[in-house]
């Protein structure tokens, strides 16, 4: 009894004390650069003695019995909760214009691409296998949609000229007469954004069928799907930059503004102005946990990566998860990489080259094993706050050269996750 | 018992040795001398592997003295346990597959020329020499994994020999070998002996320990029971001293032989045609009906697992058809199988279990569909668990516990359990209570005896005849990948069964 309340106390004072000295901070910031140092230092510590109150409190409980059966997360769950928060923590004391709407918005979207994609690779991962194509899926994605919208007035032309009818319409480049054409641009906007996601799904049932049917590990085969869908974006595109449908450039840019709806303004308008492309990753990420979790696909794919000999004894057939699972995955690459590219309502060979291990980092910070069977997307989405928090809040940094930044992120990564790695083994 | 009066080459005193609060040795008295084969049996618990990790130097805080030719010695790690002499050859062999049988001969102390290069000429020679002295005659040139287990072990044995030991530690040598290879350790074994080393032979299978071992010592919770010349030893003295004094198992009664049921009248369920599996079975027939027990026993090699992987769906036969209920499965799908009520329990339990998923994710895999309908919920998963759970008589039945936390008899458990949430037509087993102690093994075979009875047809596949004297109405017997006799409605025992593999 008496440790339950010296741990909720000593986490409770934790929190209190961090959160106090960090106002205190914020409001009376000081130039003197040690000064500012122990402050951080000291709301770190803290935050140590907050974390510890409470790993203290929960073991006191679970020895109590009063929460058998019900609470489901180990501590091995929460290492990278708690990497996060600590970043933030320190963060906001040591960014200057860290706690701010703006760092809302930044992480959610720039996170929102790297997030898209890692919902897929999630599953692959997941069923203990790996894509290292999706940086070069979602560019090949981004290609062939540019590719269709700029030269559908040929495609078209070509069409028209063996099918007969609407040539005159159509002639030359994107010109559209709304009037005629309002019906058919949505149907022809929505075709040129579909059919780059049906050859990326396409791209990811060849990889999955060539991973089961020549046992090659899937490292291999997507090693060589990454080159052949650089390929394909580089002969498709002839190394010009091509335009892209508005309609991408809005998902990428714009944001749902609810504050005016809501009669707020202010800091809280800009708050809830909420990036579409944040939107759609959250709805990725909430269809695929449902997935995981619910669904018996779910959790054959758990198995697939669990165990792969025990799940095909038991009659699973994991071949087709692991084709479903890469599929999945280039499905997400694809939409990643649309939207993305969306952002500059252009597409140029340039893009999307750290994707991939942008995306990597993201799931491995999050907690989901590269051995696969373990991992969800909740851990996912912590991952992907976390890895553009690091980012947003260096960048926030001003006095650390552009240079180092580089550096100091993966530094703080290399660190983040041998945190993680040390939490999480010491249940 | 009288034996030389000289010095022996190791004595232990009162060794004992505690984990936590489980007392796993107690004033164990051992000891050994030069030239002489000395068994140690126990059934799983009763201290052997202890006692062999103490002597190996794994376990150095242990209460007792050892001594060494009369002087104590401090086996501290197992270098130490090395470099005084004691050679430990484990169950699961350690040497080096894709490294020659030489550089295994020679590993960490390769012979050197001039600058620290190795001399592989010497190093070929030396080695031809040593295993020429033991009479093993291979080419020490080739790869390790290109030679079967016995020679594995073998070159093992030779390894430890030569790197000086007197002492060796042989850990269940004999239990995944044929009985020419068995002969051919055995006269291995001798020439050691003769030569002056002395061996500890530990395993579960008596009749090899009383046929080699000069004396034996049983175990027994902690304790040394007994330590007898092997001459004036049979198998039902052993076993009565192992268990406790009520146990006497089904294992004991079988070398006068056992009655077999007549064939039953009801029809076959299950009929395999023509089974051929290239390297493996070769045009196997059988057939099987429901409340039938088929055994089916071979050593190993001789295709009794393969053709159990092969009705399960699990290998591919490459010609020949498995019909139930006269229509046929499809090739090399497990899950065809396992639909139409075929169910396959492998003997690895690393092959049938995920152990970082919770119990009743392992319990509801095979048939999810029954268990959970298409939304999984946890609570309906969990409320499905705890009655199979109950009736596999798994300890502790808590749903939402790891699998990997689980004794290794309840794992196996827990395996057999995903079976039971779907309609048992076959079972299926493959060494279904390997490495299971006596108790695990009879709460398991109770259970197969229960599905038996409700009607499913049994086939069980085994190298250990007691298994199948004790539980099989019909027995098969297959050498070679081929279908030799068959028993049935006839006396048979061990020895019958082993004549004919």
């Amino acid at each position: 009894m008496r440790r339950t309340v010296v741990g909720l106390s000593i986490a409770l004072a934790g929190v209190l004390l961090t959160i106090a000295l960090g106002w205190l901070h914020l409001r009376y910031p000081t130039a003197r650069a040690w000064l500012a140092a122990c402050r951080v230092g000291l709301a770190l510590l803290l935050w140590t003695a907050a974390w510890a109150g409470a790993m203290v409190f929960v073991k006191a409980e679970r020895a109590r019995g009063a929460w058998a059966g019900r609470l489901r997360w180990e501590a091995r769950d929460l290492a990278s909760v708690v990497t996060l928060s600590y970043l933030l923590v320190f963060f906001a004391l040591a960014a200057p214009g860290f706690v701010g709407a703006s760092t809302f918005q930044l992480v959610l979207s720039q996170g929102a691409v790297q997030a898209i994609v890692a919902v897929g690779l999630t599953f692959v991962l997941i069923c203990g296998e790996i894509d290292l194509a999706v940086g070069m899926l979602a560019l090949w994605s981004a290609c062939l949609c540019g590719w269709l919208f700029e030269k559908w007035g040929l495609v078209s032309w070509w069409l028209c000229d063996n099918w007969g009818g609407l040539h005159s319409v159509f002639l030359g480049a994107w010109t559209p007469k709304p009037e005629v054409l309002e019906p058919a641009a949505g149907a022809m906007i929505v075709l040129v954004v579909a059919l780059p996601l049906l050859t990326a799904i396409v791209l990811g049932l060849t990889s999955g069928v060539l991973t089961v049917w020549s046992r090659l590990p899937s490292f291999i085969v997507t090693l060589a799907m990454m080159f052949i869908a650089e390929g394909m974006s580089q002969f498709l595109t002839k190394s010009e930059s091509l335009r892209l449908p508005e309609v991408l450039g809005r998902v990428g840019n714009d944001a749902l503004e609810l504050g005016p709806s809501l009669h707020l303004r202010g800091v809280w308008a800009d708050l809830l102005a909420l990036p579409y492309n944040a939107i759609l990753a959250a709805g990725l990420l909430l269809a695929g946990h449902l997935v995981l979790q619910h669904t018996r696909f779910g959790r054959y794919a758990y198995m697939t990566g669990g165990n792969r000999e025990a799940a095909r004894l038991a009659g699973v057939r994991t071949g087709a998860i692991v084709v479903a699972c890469l599929a999945i995955c280039a499905l997400t690459a694809g939409i990643g990489g649309l939207v993305n590219s969306g952002r500059l309502s252009r597409v140029d060979l340039s893009q999307n080259k750290d994707l991939l291990l942008s995306a990597v980092a993201c799931v491995v910070l999050g907690g989901t094993s590269l051995f696969g069977g373990e991992g969800g997307m909740g851990k996912t989405l912590i991952g992907v706050l976390t890895f553009n928090v690091l980012r947003v809040g260096l960048m926030k940094i001003t006095w650390i050269d552009d240079m180092a930044r580089q550096l100091l992120t993966g530094i703080v990564l290399m660190a983040a996750l041998v945190l993680n790695g040390l939490l999480g083994k010491r249940r | 018992m009288s034996v030389a009066a000289t010095t022996p080459l190791l004595e232990c005193r009162r060794v004992s040795k505690r984990f936590g609060g489980v007392l796993a040795l107690v004033d164990v008295d051992f000891t050994l001398h030069a030239g002489e084969v000395h068994g140690l049996v126990g059934s799983n618990g009763a201290g052997k592997s202890t006692l062999m990790k103490i002597l190996a130097g794994a376990l150095p805080d242990h209460q007792g003295t050892i001594l060494l030719e009369g002087r104590p010695a401090a086996l501290s790690s197992p270098q130490a346990a090395l470099a005084q002499g004691i050679a430990m050859v484990y169950q699961e062999l350690s040497g080096v597959g894709p490294l020659s049988v030489a550089e295994n001969l020679f590993l960490g102390r390769q012979p050197t020329a001039l600058f620290g290069r190795i001399d592989w000429g010497a190093m070929r020679r030396k080695a031809r020499e040593h295993l020429g002295e033991l009479e093993i005659d291979i080419d020490v040139r080739r790869r390790l994994d290109g030679y079967p287990l016995g020679i594995r072990q073998m070159v093992e044995i030779a390894r430890g020999i030569h790197s000086g030991a007197r002492i060796l530690i042989l850990d269940e040598p004999t239990s995944a070998l044929s009985p020419p290879e068995t002969r051919r350790l055995f006269d291995l074994i001798r020439r050691l002996r003769a030569r002056g080393a002395a061996i500890v032979f530990i395993s579960h299978f008596i009749e090899d320990v009383l046929e080699i071992c000069g004396r034996v010592t049983i175990l027994r919770d902690g304790r040394r029971v007994e330590t007898a010349q092997a001459a004036g030893l049979d198998k039902r003295d052993v076993i009565r001293a192992m268990l406790d004094r009520g146990q006497l198992s089904e294992e004991t009664g079988y070398q006068s032989g056992v009655v077999l049921p007549p064939r039953t009248e009801v029809s076959p369920i299950l009929r395999a045609e023509a089974l051929t599996l290239a390297g493996q079975l070769a045009e196997v027939s059988l057939e099987v009906s429901p409340g039938e027990c088929l055994g089916i026993y071979g050593f190993a090699g001789s295709g009794h697992r393969e053709l159990v992987h092969v009705l399960g769906g699990s290998l591919r036969a490459t010609a020949g058809r498995v019909l139930l209920d006269g229509k046929p499965f499809v090739h090399g799908s497990t899950r065809d199988a396992i639909r139409r009520g075929v169910v396959l329990v492998a003997a690895d339990r690393a092959q049938g279990l995920f152990a970082k998923a919770e119990i009743y994710k392992n319990v509801t895999l095979a048939h999810l569909r029954q268990c959970a309908g298409e939304w999984l919920r946890a609570r309906r998963e969990i409320a499905v668990t705890r009655p199979l759970l109950e009736r596999v008589g798994c300890r502790p039945p808590e749903p939402r516990m790891p699998a990997g936390s689980l004794s290794g008899g309840n794992q196996q458990k827990v395996v057999l359990a995903k079976w039971l949430a779907g309609p048992v037509r076959v079972l299926l087993l493959d060494e279904p209570t390997r490495g299971m102690d006596v108790g695990a093994k009879r709460e398991v075979m109770r259970l197969v005896a229960g599905l038996k009875s409700q009607g499913a047809a049994v086939i069980l596949s085994s190298a250990e005849p007691e298994m199948l004297l004790a539980h099989a109405d019909r027995i098969l017997v297959m050498s070679r990948g081929r279908v030799g006799r068959e028993f049935a409605g006839t006396v048979v025992d061990k020895a019958g069964l082993m004549q004919s593999a």
